[in-house]
């Protein structure tokens, strides 16, 4: 994702002067200070718990290496550890989903407006952002517990959808706009509706842009836990709330590590994944527009 | 299969601009029409309206009699050629041409012969299978024309076909889509700002000019006997030059063509000489300051005062219009300027 | 010119709003799912808070579940929920520069770093949360003490005091959120074309002045919007909070958690909500208001 277009110079000398080496220094200190956290769940996975949570002062190099912590934490949990990460993925997929099913009809929408009114509309799913989970968390159990939904995979989704949707439009509405004004109507007139030109024509082009909003979305929902532990059902949590509960006293720790380095794998993964899609143009559009 | 378009009190509004004011005209089948016009005032505007990509805030518009004001634009049966063609960046050129074809749901077998016809006519069978960004603009542009044509619509719009293309290709690109009219027999409608392509291509011209036409006809008669002043200045390599009227009521204007260099009651002195081609074309200041353009055979010196008579001339009234000029195709509305 | 005067001799058809501004309208339509969605899910249930903070089982309105709230320390929640976004704001906008600056140009491993950079909002917020506490514990261990004993400097209760227990939720949750302000204001790097760092370094500016004078206004909107979303994020911070720190020193969320968890607590904490939600309120017309000014 992060690939501004390089300055002047393309290509780099390796000359020895003072600001290179600054330079250089610099990125490896903060490197190591972003990569430390991330050690760490390896580290407490994989090293016998005396030596990192209940060490008196947990040694930085690993004395010995075990899977010992994986297996207690997978066997001893109370829920079955299966279970909760297909509910992970369940609803990050439905919350993916729903992204780009409800993203494209409003981004298309808002790329056509009048400026005015797509800014008022745009600003209002920007606020949906800033308002605080827990606030919507509490009186939104009621409704899903009238429709029988309580602890569901979808009514977890949908809540979780709040946070996914304003990216997503965001990222969708840019593409959009970048698209050469003239595509559409040409399509129109060739003979398409306006749902076989959107969909036959426009979305095809802006599958860059669709794939990193789903790719958002699934980790946005992944990773959530608020809605997650408010909505759940005792039976069937979902990893991170999973997580939330082993570690805040109502079972074993090693729980958490397990847990926690499983949750963690795959969105590395997906992460070094995502920085090839997202680029600072695609975003720089959507801020000024 | 061609068909007769008609305008009838057609009104837009952009904001506080009236970008068509109550406008009324005929196409007939099988014309080539262009909408000859300064930049940003609305020909694009009625392309687009006829299009269906524009709505229409007021009148109506029909095709072959039938009214298509409210009808959507994939039902309306035209073709539109925009000027950076919009070609679609992810197909293939046979697919560009075959799009239409397919959105009528024609089946492959359909397709193809009538697609290779098509490109056959335009000489751009070799690219059939390239992609958009492979080919150069003038070979675009033919993609562009052969998908309109391969869906044998009612008319076709083209919007500055030409304007993307290098000034060299343009003049070969023009007399070819002239040819492709004639031997289609379709009806064109052209927008354009540039004087020969209309003059090359058009049956009739129709002169737009904030949001109304001021004349409409065949371009040598709106050359030679432009119905205002306005467009006097605005049709023609060069712009009618005008000389207040010896009675002070309103002015004369004249071509450059109508000039006589040599002995003459007028006198002008030269700011720039240019020589294009075989003549020279001559700025030069003349009675109360007024610019006038001339053509010499030979080149004068800058300064030097040269005097000249009029063959003929026009008489244009103060409010802008031809004295004994007739009537102009729309009847005034309040906007417009006072021509009967 | 015939068809013309023929024409010109009809009624004049003036068409109705909905066909004259069909495009629009129909825009509105494909936007409409979302809004109802939005609508329902989110701006509903927040005054659906509002509604229930006034009430009681008892009364149908009053304005005791505020006093409750201020009795019980209300006013130390706000004060201490504020600290906390402060300065992680500070922390995440100065680390955040850094990084965006040392991207926009070229070196070798740049995409490297890149990555490295924006691994952190991948990783789970609860596993973020449980990690820290390792590194910041409440007892004299952890994985922050190792390294300050590895330079020589004692152990460091970080939890025992209100400072410090803040101290060590701001650098958690920066090292998580430092990466979404890096992508914001790369993306104000990308946009500012590199003729005016050229002219500018003509004219005689240095690098501090380029960038106080080239960098720093060309990058104004995305710090604009960057501070908004993550100053309102910060408001909402709930789970790295509670994992690390529980419920001391108390901030606003953790609150609304800990008294919708006990019996009978559903309107207060209905109303430490409805108070958290007019401070996020604050930022909205902040955006509403800076926006409108863009």
């Amino acid at each position: 994702m992060i690939d501004p277009r390089p300055p002047a110079a393309t290509h780099v000398k390796r000359r020895f002067t003072w600001s290179n080496i600054g330079l250089y220094a610099t990125v490896v200190v903060l490197s190591i200070a972003l990569l430390f956290p991330i050690y760490l769940i390896f580290l407490i996975a994989f090293v016998p718990d005396k030596y990192t949570l209940f060490s008196g002062r947990p040694p930085l190099i690993p004395p010995t290496l075990t899977l010992a912590n994986l297996q207690t934490g997978l066997t001893l949990s109370t829920t079955p550890f299966i279970p909760s990460m297909l509910l992970s993925l369940e609803i990050a997929f439905m919350v993916g989903g729903i992204a780009i099913g409800l993203g494209i009809p409003t981004a298309y929408g808002l790329s056509r407006l009048r400026p005015t009114v797509a800014y008022g509309l745009t600003t209002i799913l920007f606020v949906v952002n800033m308002l605080p989970s827990i606030t919507i968390a509490i009186p939104i159990t009621v409704p899903f517990i009238k429709a029988g939904l309580y602890g569901s995979p979808i009514a977890i989704a949908l809540t979780q959808e709040l946070l996914a949707l304003p990216i997503t439009t965001f990222l969708l509405v840019g593409a959009f706009q970048a698209l050469p004004r003239d595509l559409e109507s040409q399509a129109r007139v060739d003979g398409a509706n306006r749902m076989r030109a959107l969909y036959g024509n426009l979305v095809p082009l802006v599958r860059p842009a669709l794939v990193a909003a789903f790719l958002l979305s699934w980790m946005l929902s992944w990773d959530e836990s608020t809605f997650a532990l408010i909505l759940y059902n005792p039976a069937n949590p979902t990893l991170p709330v999973e997580i939330f509960l082993a570690f805040t006293g109502r079972g074993n720790p090693d729980i958490a590590v397990a847990f926690s380095f499983i949750a963690t794998v795959p969105v590395i993964i997906l992460t070094i994944f995502l920085q090839k899609y997202l680029k600072g143009e695609d975003l720089a559009v959507g801020v000024r527009g | 299969m061609t068909a007769k378009l008609e305008f009838e009190r057609v009104s837009k509004r952009f904001g506080n601009r009236m970008v068509a004011d109550d406008i009324s005209f005929t196409v007939d089948q099988g014309e080539f029409f262009v909408i000859l016009g300064p930049s940003g005032e609305g020909k694009s505007t009625l392309l687009r309206m006829i299009a269906g990509i524009e709505p229409v805030d007021a009148g109506t518009i029909r095709i072959d009699g039938r009214d298509v004001t409210d009808l959507a634009p994939h039902l309306r049966n035209v073709a539109m050629v925009f000027q950076n063609y919009a070609l679609y960046p992810n197909m293939t050129v046979y697919q560009n041409i075959a799009f239409p074809l397919k959105m009528k749901f024609f089946s492959r077998e359909e397709i193809e012969p009538k697609v290779r016809d098509v490109a056959k006519t335009l000489g751009i069978t070799e690219i059939l299978d390239r992609r958009v960004h492979q080919i150069s603009g003038g070979q675009q542009q033919r993609v562009a024309l052969a998908r309109a044509i391969v869906r044998s619509p009612s008319i076709f719009l083209l919007d500055e076909p030409l304007s993307n293309l290098d000034a060299r290709v343009r003049f070969g690109a023009r007399a070819e889509l002239k040819k492709i009219q004639r031997d289609l027999g379709q009806t064109f409608l052209f927008v354009t700002h540039d004087q020969k392509e209309a003059e090359s291509l058009s049956d009739r011209t129709g002169v737009l000019h904030l949001g109304r036409f001021e004349q409409i006809g065949a371009f040598h008669e709106i050359y030679e006997r432009p119905l205002s002043r306005w467009v006097g200045d605005f049709v023609g390599d060069f712009p009618m030059n005008f000389l207040p009227e010896a009675s002070g009521d309103g002015e004369l204007g004249f071509r450059t063509e109508w000039i006589e260099v040599g002995d003459g009651p007028y006198s002008a002195v030269v700011e720039v000489a240019e020589r294009q081609g075989d003549v020279v074309s001559l700025l030069c200041r003349g009675p109360a300051g007024r610019r006038v353009f001339m053509t010499a055979l030979q080149r004068p010196a800058v300064g030097e005062t040269v005097h000249f008579r009029l063959r003929q001339s026009l008489h244009f009234a103060a409010d802008g219009r031809l004295m004994d000029g007739g009537s102009l195709p729309s009847p005034p509305g309040p906007l417009s300027r006072g021509v009967p | 010119m015939d068809g013309a005067r023929r024409n010109s001799e009809a009624p004049r058809h003036v068409r109705d709003f909905w066909h004259r501004h069909t495009d629009q309208l129909i825009a509105l339509i494909f936007v409409a799912p979302a809004l109802a969605y939005v609508g329902y899910f989110a701006f509903y249930p927040a005054l659906d808070t509002i509604v229930l903070s006034f009430q009681t089982p008892i009364h149908p309105f009053t304005t005791f579940n505020y006093e409750y709230n201020v009795g019980s320390g209300l006013y130390t929640w706000i004060g201490n929920t504020l600290w906390l976004t402060a300065g992680a704001l500070a922390l995440q906008f100065g680390l955040a520069l850094g990084i965006a600056s040392i991207l926009s140009r070229p070196f070798r491993g740049r995409s490297i770093f890149a990555t490295i950079a924006i691994l952190p909002i991948g990783i789970a917020t609860v596993v973020a949360g449980f990690t820290f506490s390792q590194i910041f514990p409440g007892t004299g261990s952890g994985y922050a003490n190792s390294i300050l004993e590895f330079f020589g400097f004692g152990p460091y209760y970080w939890l025992n005091s209100t400072s410090g227990a803040l101290a060590a939720v701001v650098i958690a949750d920066s090292w998580k959120n430092t990466a979404l302000v890096v992508i914001i204001l790369v993306a104000g790097y990308a946009s500012i074309p590199q003729s005016l760092y050229q002219a500018a370094a003509i004219d005689g500016a240095g690098p501090l002045r380029r960038f106080r004078y080239v960098t720093l206004p060309g990058l104004r909107s995305f710090i604009v919007i960057a501070l908004l979303i993550r100053g309102a994020q910060e408001v909402n911070i709930f789970q790295m909070a509670y994992i690390m720190i529980s419920s001391y020193p108390q901030l606003l969320t953790v609150q609304i958690y800990v008294l919708y968890e006990t019996a009978g607590g559903l309107y207060l904490a209905s109303a430490v909500a409805s108070v958290l939600l007019g401070i996020v309120a604050v930022f909205i017309v902040l955006v509403l208001v800076i926006g409108g000014r863009r």
